[in-house]
This record gives C-alpha cells, sequence and structure tokens, in this order.
C-alpha cells in the first residue's frame, strides 16, 4: 500500500538542532506508516535573501499540496493562547485543500482557562482579558477548530498515532 | 472593477479577515475599511455581516459555517496581521488567508507595526550570530520580517496601502484585457 504522505506544521524547525529534530520525525512517521515530505533544507537556516524566502515558501505550498495528512503543532506560541503563525496559515490552506489536517497541543484546556494573564467578567457578564477582549469557546481559535479533522492533546507521536488510526480506519 | 473567473466585469468583494469583532472599536473600524474599499472600487465584506447567528444548538459550528460561506462568496483576502495577545497574528484571520492563499487567489496582509520580528519587544539573545527568543527559538530573518511561509502573501503597512495594491493589480489585470483601469477618486 502506498504511504500517506505527512506535511510537518509548527515553530520546531526554527531549534538550533532542527535539522536532527526533522530526522528523528521522518522516522516518527515512518513508524506510524507515513512518509514525511521533507522541507527544502535552506528553511532551517536563519537568514537568506527576500528572492530566496518567496521561493521557499511557494516550494512548502507545493509540499503542501502534495501530501495527504498536515500535522501541526498548535502550541501557545510567543503569545497567550495562540499558536506560532505557520501552523495557523496552513492550517487554513489545508482546509482549502480538502488535507486531514491534526492539530496537536500539550493542553487542550479552552483558551480563558490557559490564559495566564487577568481577565474578568465584562458589564455583559463576559469573561474577559485586562483588555476587554473576549476568549474564544474551544482550545483554539474557532476557524482551527471547526476547520482540522481532530485537535490531540500531547506531542507530535500522539497526534501522528491518532492520524494512523483513522487513515487504517479508512477515514480517508 | 475586475475581471472575473467567468470573464465578467464587476467589482471584486474583499474578504476582511481580522480580529476586530472582538474589540470595542469594531463598528467604527469596519465602518472606515468599507469606505477604503469603495474608494478603491472594492466591495469589503466583513465576516460579521449576514448576522447575528442564532443561538442554540451546534452554535460555533454555525458561526464556523456563517464565515467558511462568505470565505466561498469572496473574491481574495485582506488580512489584519497585526500582534494578537503576543507576538503572533490572530490565528483565525491567518487561517482564513492561508484558505484564500491555497486557492491561488489574490492576499494582501497589513501590519501597522515594527515589521522584522526581531526588531519588536521581545525577549531575545544573540548565539553565534543568530537571535533566538527566550524559549530558545530562532528568530529568523530574510529580509523580509515575517514568518517564511507568510511571504505567499504581499503585506502592506496599513489597511489602505494593502487595498491600493489590490488595485493596482486589478488594474494590471484590466489593462492586459483593454479596459480603463479604474478611476480612484481623491
Amino acid at each position: 500500500m502506498k504511504k500517506a504522505k505527512v506535511y510537518l506544521s509548527g515553530p520546531d524547525r526554527l531549534k538550533k538542532n532542527a535539522r536532527e529534530l526533522f530526522e528523528q520525525y521522518a522516522a516518527l512517521c515512518e513508524k506510524y506508516g507515513f512518509e514525511l515530505l521533507r522541507y527544502p533544507d535552506e528553511l532551517f537556516e536563519a537568514s537568506g535573501s527576500r528572492e530566496d524566502n518567496e521561493r521557499i515558501a511557494r516550494q512548502r505550498l507545493q509540499l503542501l499540496k502534495n501530501c495527504d495528512i498536515i500535522i501541526a503543532d498548535t502550541a501557545d506560541f510567543r503569545s497567550y493562547v495562540e499558536p506560532y503563525n505557520e501552523p495557523a496559515f496552513e492550517l487554513g490552506a489545508a482546509f482549502a485543500l480538502g488535507k486531514k489536517a491534526y492539530a496537536y497541543m500539550p493542553d487542550t484546556r479552552v483558551c480563558a482557562e490557559r490564559y495566564s494573564g487577568t481577565k474578568h467578567l465584562n458589564d455583559k457578564g463576559i469573561l474577559v482579558d485586562e483588555n476587554g477582549i473576549s476568549f474564544e469557546p474551544g482550545p483554539l481559535n474557532l476557524m482551527l477548530e471547526y476547520g482540522v479533522t481532530a485537535i490531540v492533546q500531547g506531542n507530535l507521536e500522539d497526534a501522528l498515532k491518532k492520524a494512523s488510526e483513522d487513515w487504517q480506519g479508512g477515514e480517508q | 472593477m475586475f475581471i472575473d473567473k467567468e470573464g465578467k466585469l464587476r467589482k471584486p468583494v474583499a474578504y476582511l479577515a481580522d480580529f476586530e469583532m472582538f474589540l470595542p472599536s469594531c463598528p467604527e473600524t469596519v465602518k472606515y475599511w468599507k469606505s477604503v474599499c469603495d474608494k478603491y472600487g472594492i466591495i469589503g465584506l466583513f465576516p460579521g455581516e449576514g448576522g447575528p447567528i442564532e443561538p442554540g444548538e451546534n452554535y460555533w459550528q454555525r458561526v464556523f459555517n456563517h464565515d467558511y460561506d462568505w470565505m466561498k462568496y469572496c473574491d481574495f483576502c485582506i488580512a489584519q496581521l497585526d500582534d494578537w495577545r503576543g507576538h503572533e497574528c490572530d490565528s483565525g484571520t491567518l487561517f482564513e488567508l492561508g484558505y484564500f492563499v491555497a486557492l491561488g487567489l489574490p492576499s494582501y496582509g497589513f501590519y501597522t507595526g515594527k515589521k522584522p520580528m526581531i526588531e519588536r519587544d521581545i525577549e531575545k539573545r544573540l548565539d553565534k550570530g543568530i537571535w533566538y527568543d527566550k524559549n530558545g527559538y530562532m528568530i529568523e530573518d530574510r529580509d523580509y520580517g515575517f514568518d517564511n511561509i507568510l511571504a505567499l502573501v504581499k503585506i502592506a503597512d496599513s489597511f489602505e496601502e494593502a487595498c491600493k495594491w489590490a488595485r493596482r493589480d486589478f488594474d494590471e489585470q484590466l489593462v492586459k484585457a483593454g479596459y480603463e483601469p479604474y478611476k480612484v477618486e481623491e
């Protein structure tokens, strides 16, 4: 049987040991019967020209088009209750392309519960943050929550496991 | 005006992907955005239009469906990419923007702050010439200021500039097809 192709989305490409990590992720994909679609190697570099940047982004979009499943790390990133920009964008792209999409995060409590800043009820009885801004109802923004196949509590391996069960169960 | 996929000449409809609905300033901002769109011959569509959605069973799913229906209806996207609760954009806005990009539809963003992440108010440290945030994630710098994948989007400094760019691109298409460009009234 042809292996399903997986596209990984998330901030781990920004880690110092990203190349090694993605080798491990490729092996993990293999373990669950998937083939990891590899980023262009230049993506692991810190800098480059604007032209190269655009070319790499176009190559990634093509990878996304070629994949069967996207698995996205949507843990809070550089903010209180928002994931890294790229998985949010790529999950939207995957939704448009009709791909199976899994978001994973270590803590799937709803945004208001995860929010570590100050919260209070406003004059309409709605829970808001210190700037008067209300919270999304679920663990992620509504568009992500309803635009993915599943949100998995845990890590990449947990998400791969769930995707593999679904894939083998014929949900593809 | 622009030429749609059926070859018809009409005003393009922009999906205004944004986080304004969470803010008290929403009505004034949306009114302003719509007036700017109008100036450039664009119909600006705020996702909240056509509401409110009746409370009840599957409310949030119906809210999602409502926005998705508008996304399918629109010809292109203009997205508000300012920081949201930290140093990332609003994830719902990005999801919608990614949708338009994947379908090959024109996509613009606007960011009114300091563009390069490296220049923003973020705790960072330098290690062998590379900047990392406090959690050890590299702050990439490819002469662009945003994460790599956002290179697929044209990001302006203001909402009006994004409309201007969209108008310029639509005008190019019009002229190529032998039509007059749209006359923007200052």
